[in-house]
């Protein structure tokens, strides 16, 4: 199979996940539109290390993994605080940062 | 001319200092003893009253008196060469080349200055106490009596110019806080106010003298100096220092053209008035110039300049004082006068007999003051003396002591002003300054003059103070100092220094230099000596004939015209100070308080207020809501994905 054809799952991959994290309000959606992006990303530095022989894409998409991983256990634990103080799980409300 | 200075010896004997002993080595006891007095006073105010402080005070300055006796006799009894004598008491600070000791410096000059101040100042104190009797802060006044006393001790014993200067600046303390003694007085606040910064404005002058002699000698210390100022003779750096030291002498001393504090002065208590006036204060600037005579010696130029704004002094100060109502102000315009015939001895080279003047002034001038005080004592503290008169009758204690120091001042033989005038005329004279010389007689006609109708107006004649008053004597704290300057005025001069080589000239001789005028000099009209003397005696004759004329023959009656009217107004230098440099000077600060605040602050503001503007527009960029960051960041992605994007194709 051509590796463009890879590349061209990725880059759905990762537009759909950013139309999501632009589009959605529900922060679990915008979590999971998240690891959509960043799987886009792990497939293709698989398929580029496949395409040049290379271990170093494979290598990298495991530290993706694990940061990913240790992003969600933070981020799932500001999902779920921001629900108790809430009572909500729309991005839109919570604005405490704004200027 | 030159060959009259090259004719005199500079005075470089006079630093072979010798070890102090007897009286000398307690010399510190001069200066401590009124700080003593001034520490136990202005910190007990409520504790030590009136007239226990009086006494304190008093004692100390009459302490320091007995001491500095102790230390002339000592002085008196060594060889004129041992006459010098500097006691190391600490160092002060000792940075890179630069050393200072405070160190007294006892010589035949600071001896008769310290006579002078602690003996006079001494009579002043003891006067204060029957004259400050029921002031509220009469622990204060002695206080501030006592640190002006020391602080004049230290400009005297200073053996480094810097001490000096120290000394310098803490008599422009003391005059600041004593002549607003009274300041709830708006006007007597102002008056302390403008001899402080009129005497600054001279004591820049000075200082930069003082950075200069540092910079051509290395050192400030009178033993390096002086015994090495012959080397710069006849050179322009020993004229500018000249000139520059002679602008700090003219703000202290009181002459043209920073003499404008001196009368306002008076709005203190009258004794401080005789304090600056006679003992303290304004002849620190003729002690310094005699002080650095061998600096003088080395410029005729810097020289011509003291005695010129001497005699200048001496006339327009005298003129003005002919038409002052001020039974006070007529003195102080006297005294500025008197300094200026002090600032001609010193600027023909004579210094010892500048030094001989300062001397019979202090003794004369206090005693004029302290008369004027008992008067206005006796009356109310009445100051007009067109409002006065009569009161010979009512007081003649204070009118018999007035009288002699009117014979004085007036230069009558043989009160102790005519041998002292007399003899810097001669020498202005004799050394080739002629018009000096005329100019003299003619302000010595005008002291006459002016002195002979403050006596008349005060003391003789009908009474004009009002009829609900009833003089009396004063009590006898301020007779007794009256009687004694009055026996000094009287015998001061003759006894001092009957003719120009007399005991106070050659006493002085080795700490300023003994002076011989040049022989067979070619002078204009070529007068002898006793016909000087006549003359002099003839100018004093005119003066008190013509008051005599006008004042007491036909009645007291006010001169009218312009120009008495001129005279009055004091030829509007004070109008002209106003404009030029109080209302010039507040206009300049206007004008630069309008930069800082518009220009300088509008920087500022100005650039603070662009950042709030600028914060105010961009803050909306941060709304808070996730996504909008979200969208940002992906645009910006893109933009940057785009720009490589198209630089690689």
């Amino acid at each position: 199979m051509p590796i463009g054809y890879y590349y061209a799952i990725a880059a759905i991959m990762f537009c759909t996940g950013l139309v999501g994290v632009l589009l959605r309000r529900n922060a679990i959606v915008l979590f999971m539109c998240v690891e959509l992006m960043l799987n886009s990303v792990n497939l293709t530095l698989a398929a580029a290390a496949r395409q040049w022989g290379s271990a170093d894409g494979q290598v990298f998409v495991f530290f993706v993994i694990v940061v990913a991983a240790a992003e969600v256990v933070v981020g799932l634990g500001l999902i779920v605080n921001i629900f108790f103080r809430r009572g909500t799980l729309d991005v839109d409300a919570p604005r405490l940062l704004r200027g | 001319m030159t060959s009259v200075l090259l004719a005199t010896e500079a005075s470089d004997a006079g630093f072979t200092a010798v070890e102090a002993s007897g009286a000398a080595a307690v010399a510190w006891l001069i200066p401590l003893l009124p700080l003593i007095g001034f520490v136990i006073l202005v910190f007990n105010p409520r504790r030590v009253r009136e007239p226990t402080a009086g006494y304190v005070a008093t004692a100390a300055a009459g302490l320091s008196f007995a001491v500095s006796v102790l230390v002339f006799v000592q002085l008196l009894g060594q060889d004129a060469e041992q006459r010098t004598i500097i006691t190391e008491l600490f160092t002060w600070f000792d940075v890179g080349g630069f050393h200072v000791d405070v160190a007294l410096l006892l010589d035949p000059l600071s001896a008769v200055m310290l006579l002078v101040i602690t003996g006079v100042g001494s009579l002043i104190h003891l006067y204060s106490i029957g004259y400050m009797h029921g002031d509220e802060r009469f622990t204060t006044y002695f206080a501030y009596l006592n640190l002006f006393l020391f602080s004049m001790l230290v400009l005297v014993l200073g053996s480094d110019l810097l001490v000096l200067f120290v000394g310098w600046e803490l008599v422009g303390l003391c005059s600041y806080l004593l002549i607003g003694f009274w300041f709830e007085r708006s006007e007597y606040a102002s008056a302390a106010k403008k001899a402080f910064i009129v005497n600054r404005v001279g004591d820049v002058s000075f200082m930069i003298g003082m950075f200069l002699i540092f910079n051509t000698f290395g050192t400030l210390a009178f033993a390096g100096v002086l015994p090495e100022a012959g080397a710069i003779a006849g050179t322009a750096t020993a004229t500018a220092i000249g000139l520059l030291l002679l602008g700090g002498a003219t703000g202290k001393s009181a002459q043209i053209p920073l003499y404008v504090w001196l009368p306002d002065a008076m709005a203190g208590p009258t004794p401080v008035s005789a304090l600056i006036h006679a003992a303290t204060m304004v002849t620190a600037g003729v002690y310094m110039i005699a002080r650095m005579s061998a600096i003088y010696l080395g410029s005729t130029t810097a020289l011509d300049v003291v005695a010129w704004i001497g005699v200048a002094t001496a006339l327009l100060a005298a003129l003005i004082a002919v038409r002052q109502d001020d039974i006070k102000k007529i003195l102080a315009y006297s005294t500025v006068s008197q300094l200026g015939f002090m600032f001609i001895g010193v600027g023909v080279g004579a210094f010892a007999i500048g030094i001989f003047h300062l001397v019979t002034h202090a003794f004369f001038k206090a005693l004029l003051f302290l008369a004027a005080g008992s008067v206005m004592h006796a009356l109310a503290n009445e100051q007009d003396v067109w409002r006065m008169g009569g009161l010979r009758k009512h007081m003649p204690i204070t009118f018999a002591t007035s009288a002699i120091a009117w014979a004085a001042i007036s230069g009558i033989p043989p009160f102790a002003g005519f041998w002292s005038k007399d003899q810097i005329l001669t020498e202005a004279y004799e050394t080739g300054h002629e018009a000096i010389w005329a100019l003299g007689v003619a302000a010595a006609i005008l002291t006459a003059f002016y002195m002979t109708r403050w006596l008349i107006l005060v003391f003789f004649g009908q009474e004009r103070f009002g009829r609900d008053l009833h003089p009396h004597e004063s009590p006898s704290t301020m007779t007794v100092p009256l009687i004694v300057l009055a026996v000094l005025s009287a015998v001061g001069g003759v006894a001092l220094n009957p003719t120009l080589q007399g005991p106070l000239a050659r006493w002085l001789e080795t700490a300023v230099g003994a002076f011989h005028p040049e022989e067979g000099m070619d002078l204009l009209f070529g007068l002898s000596e006793p016909i000087l003397i006549a003359l002099s005696v003839v100018a004093a004759a005119i003066g008190i004939g013509a008051a005599y004329l006008l004042y007491f023959r036909d009645g007291p009656e006010r001169l009218t015209g312009p120009v008495a009217r001129v005279l009055e107004q004091r030829f509007y230098v004070d109008q002209f100070y106003e404009l030029i440099f109080v209302k010039g000077g507040g206009l300049l600060s206007r004008g630069v308080a309008f930069v800082d605040r518009w220009v300088i602050d509008g920087a500022v503001n100005g650039a603070a207020t662009a950042t709030r503007w600028s914060a105010g527009v961009t803050r909306r960029v941060q709304s808070g809501l996730v996504r909008a960051y979200v969208g940002l960041l992906a645009l910006g992605t893109v933009a940057v994905l785009a720009v490589f994007l198209v630089r690689a194709g």
